[in-house]
């Protein structure tokens, strides 16, 4: 196991490579760049102030040479500095990560306590109306838009309800109320959570499905045991082993999600800042939560097939 | 088969750890609310405090309660002495003699001197420092120490700018900054640990969430009156006017007229103050493609583009309709008697025709093969602007000039902008407490040598700013800018819109003096002399 996840952490690198270097590439050929916005609000910027400008931050040599330079700097164990504020991308990101991780951890937990039963109970009533509704509403939840979904959410229960803040960490004046907090990150949770509910409750059925036309079912049920015990304790216990391999499988999707719903409901994590280094075309910035994002989806692969073997003593690694 | 507890339950495990996660972000202490903090909500974070790398306005305004300059803005634009105690110029104002203050020091304890302001403007024109706004002060050619309370400036022509302006840059500690190479500077520390010689010194910095300040004890005009400015950065407006709603602040500055009107209805016992802003919207038009370098079209836009219904409409009279570039709240400035553009659709279209721009069956005017047929650029971000667009999309259709609105993102928009790569363009300028408008509109000025974006040439004009930049005579100043405001109202670089209005909101426990208030980041000149009754 050891071996290959250290062959796996190996293979990793040329991957994460790649993705930094058609990231940086996408930048630096994007219209639009740091010195042109910081420029603007410079009255009387003569050329060779603009040339000494865009030197001092790098910019004037092609973006392939920047990229290098930020590899370099990489390599030595840094990040790089923030064109917009001049601060060390590695700080900028670790203020921001919390709320990301907030937001990741509270989603995923709120996910599967309402997937897992669901996907449960559509298996063990599988041609039921109950599973037919919830497939339909799990269907409809994978098709809808992430962005559009926390608009039409704040809509109905920020602005016209007012049950909860339209936007946010805190309320001004409660910034250590956790229960402040915790309304603040309801409506960006549920967000979240439905758009990721359809994978997991239907793998969870798919899975159960598989369960419960298993040899060691019958047998249980063949030995005169309730359907109680056979489905929640033979069955359930063997259909959540697939199930907890997609954990890793969907880290990917949710930091990707919680990026839209950073910026959707203006918390203030890691995807905000990334969408704002965007707009601010602060690359180093942006090739830090890029980075940190590639690393996560690796992780998330990993993690996957780690979990696999964990879970099952069938699976082996050579 | 044995098997853990730990390996019986993982996603108990997982909740588990999400739960605590979800704790430890919560971990800050309440900060409840003290009588003696002023408590202002911001829509955004400054990026430095460092004034040499400043770029956004939340910068401009810290930056401002930490550092002093040599002279200040009083709440009639003028220059008062404020680091600098007096100063004398030479007839022709190429020699400056200036008297600093003998009981300045810097938030540290040292001794603010000469040496500080040999230091800055040293360190400003250091190409290897790349501060941007080195194009202003070109003209200073040196800046020597004349003992430990005298400078003396020689500039290489006369600017009537530099009392103000150049006087008025915050000074820097050469004690802290003269020991970090200069190419260095723009990564050091200063701009997260400020020293200044200003009212306020900074306390704690939580970026993007708040950044407190309390007052400077030994501050040489005597302690500001209010002991701590607590900065509470919130993103969302909503958030903002609730906050002033429920008492959670003090003070909303700079805001969104929506919220103004908002807050206006649901919380009538707050203190309002609007007036109109030092900023100006309009439009850019690209004089040198078919079509637009024709001033009779240009002159048509104007007359058909409804700027009342704008004003009234969209921004419910929170915009004021101006015909030139001069703001309205640069009273001793502003030229009312430039050419006004009535909204008057039947005298477009009348220009129009007398200029023979005839309808095409698809009811955009065309002469010859040229078509009025446009793009509008505009910068997304701003809902109302993009409403400010397509009204004017529609006005312009009514008189047969066809508009296209294309939004770009900030950075593409401020790119194609600066190379003048747009037919129209959404713009605004402002800020600035003068009326010189030589970068934006001399000849010598557009882009990319400076921020002449419209590539407008006229000699007479060149002539009023180039004169008006040397004339010290406030009368003869005037004459010369009341001759650029007509020119350019008539021969119209720009399409001018409306100036916006400054809208402030603060709690009753804060007292400012509305006489001395002024819009826009001059609002916080006299902040040290702000009360919060007890």
């Amino acid at each position: 196991m050891t071996a290959f996840i250290v062959r796996r952490l190996a293979g990793a690198i040329p991957l994460l490579f790649l993705v930094t270097l058609i990231s940086y590439a996408l930048m630096g050929l994007s219209p639009g760049g740091p010195a042109s916005i910081l420029g603007q609000q410079a009255r009387g910027l003569t050329p060779a102030l603009r040339a000494h400008f865009i030197a001092s931050l790098g910019l004037d040599k092609p973006w392939y040479v920047q990229y290098f330079f930020w590899l370099g700097s990489l390599l030595h164990g840094s990040l790089g500095f923030s064109f917009v504020d001049n601060r060390p991308v590695t700080d900028k990101i670790l203020e921001r990560l919390p709320v990301t991780l907030e937001l990741l951890c509270l989603s995923l937990l709120l996910t599967l306590a309402v997937a897992i039963p669901i996907g449960v109970k559509a298996a063990t009533s599988r041609g039921s109306w109950f599973d037919h509704i919830s497939s339909a509403i799990a269907f409809a939840a994978y098709a809808t838009p992430i962005f559009w979904l926390g608009i039409v959410l704040v809509d109905i229960f920020a602005i016209h309800l007012r049950w909860f803040p339209t936007s946010g960490i805190a309320s001004l004046g409660h910034e250590g109320d956790v229960l402040d907090r915790l309304k603040h990150l309801v409506l960006p949770v549920v967000t979240l959570s439905i758009v990721s509910f359809a994978s997991w409750m239907r793998y969870q059925r798919g899975s159960m499905i598989e369960a419960m036309t298993a040899p060691f079912v019958r047998t249980a049920r063949a030995k005169g045991l309730s359907e109680r015990i056979v489905v929640y304790r033979h069955a359930l216990r063997n259909a959540l082993i697939p199930t907890v391999t997609l954990l890793g499988l969907t880290l990917p999707g949710l930091v990707g999600g919680a990026y839209f719903i950073e910026f959707v409901f203006s918390l203030p994590g890691m995807g905000l800042l990334g969408i704002d280094s965007v707009f601010s075309r602060d690359y180093p910035t942006v090739m830090g939560i890029t980075l940190l994002s590639a690393i996560l989806v690796v992780i998330g692969n990993l993690l996957a097939d780690v979990l696999y073997a964990v879970v099952d003593p069938r699976i082996r690694y050579e | 088969m044995a098997t853990s507890p730990q390996r019986r339950n993982p996603i108990a495990r997982l909740a588990l750890a999400a739960f605590a996660l979800a704790l430890a972000g919560c971990s800050t202490a309440s900060a409840g609310r003290d009588p003696d903090t002023l408590v202002v909500v911001y829509g955004s974070d400054a990026n430095t405090l460092n004034p040499l790398y400043a770029n956004n306005e939340p910068s401009f305004l810290f930056y401002g309660l930490v550092f002093d300059g040599l002279v200040n803005e009083d709440s009639n634009y003028q220059v008062i002495p404020w680091l600098a105690s007096s100063w004398t110029s030479t007839p022709d104002h190429l020699h400056w003699e200036i008297k600093l203050r003998h009981d300045a020091t810097w938030s540290d304890g040292a001794p603010f001197d000469s040496r500080d302001v040999t230091f800055t403007y040293r360190t400003m024109l250091d190409p290897k420092v790349a501060f941007l706004y080195a194009g202003s002060f070109g003209y200073i050619k040196h800046v020597t120490a004349e003992g430990p309370y005298q400078v003396r400036f020689d500039l290489s022509n006369d600017n009537v700018l530099f009392l103000l302006q150049g006087l008025g840059t915050p000074m820097l500690p050469v004690h802290i900054l003269g020991k970090i190479p200069s190419a260095q500077l723009r990564l050091s520390s200063f701009g997260q640990h400020p020293i200044g010689t200003g009212p306020y010194i900074l306390s704690s910095w939580h970026h993007d969430d708040t950044i407190t300040f309390v007052r400077n004890p030994h501050w040489w005009h005597g302690p500001a009156k209010i002991k701590r400015i607590q900065f509470r950065i919130v993103l969302d407006n909503d958030a903002r006017v609730d906050a002033m709603a429920d008492g959670s602040a003090d003070l909303y500055a700079s805001m969104a007229p929506a919220d103004y009107r908002t807050l206006q209805s649901i919380a009538p016992h707050l203190e309002y103050y609007h007036v109109p802003d030092l900023y100006s919207r309009f439009i850019f038009s690209n004089d040198t493609l078919p079509g637009l370098s024709d001033l009779q079209v240009r002159r048509a836009m104007m007359y058909g583009w409804d700027r009342d219904a704008v004003a009234n409409g969209l921004y419910h009279g929170d915009v004021v309709v101006n015909d030139a570039l001069t703001p309205w709240a640069l009273k001793e400035w502003h030229d009312s008697n430039v050419t006004h553009y009535a909204y008057d659709p039947a005298r477009a279209m009348a220009i129009l025709d007398a200029a023979g721009w005839k309808l095409g069956p698809d009811g955009v005017r065309q002469r010859g093969s040229v078509r009025l047929s446009f793009t509008l650029k505009n910068s997304t971000g701003d809902s109302v602007l993009n409403d400010v667009c397509a009204a004017f999309q529609a006005d312009m259709r009514a008189i047969g000039i066809a508009v296209s609105i294309q939004q770009l993102d900030y950075a593409t928009y401020i790119d194609q902008t600066n190379e003048m790569h747009y037919e129209l363009a959404m713009a605004g300028w402002g800020g600035v407490s003068d009326p010189d408008e030589f970068t934006f509109l001399d000849s010598s000025q557009i882009v990319p040598v400076g921020n002449n974006e419209v590539g407008y040439r006229d000699p007479a004009v060149d002539h009023d700013l180039r004169t008006g930049l040397r004339t010290f005579d406030v009368a003869k100043r005037r004459a010369l800018y009341d001759d650029f405001q007509r020119r350019i109202a008539a021969n119209l670089p720009v399409l001018w819109g409306y100036d916006e209005k400054f809208g402030a909101v603060w709690a009753p426990r804060l007292k400012i003096d509305r006489a001395q208030a002024m819009p826009d980041l001059l609002f916080w000149w006299n902040v040290f002399d702000w009360q919060l009754a007890q």
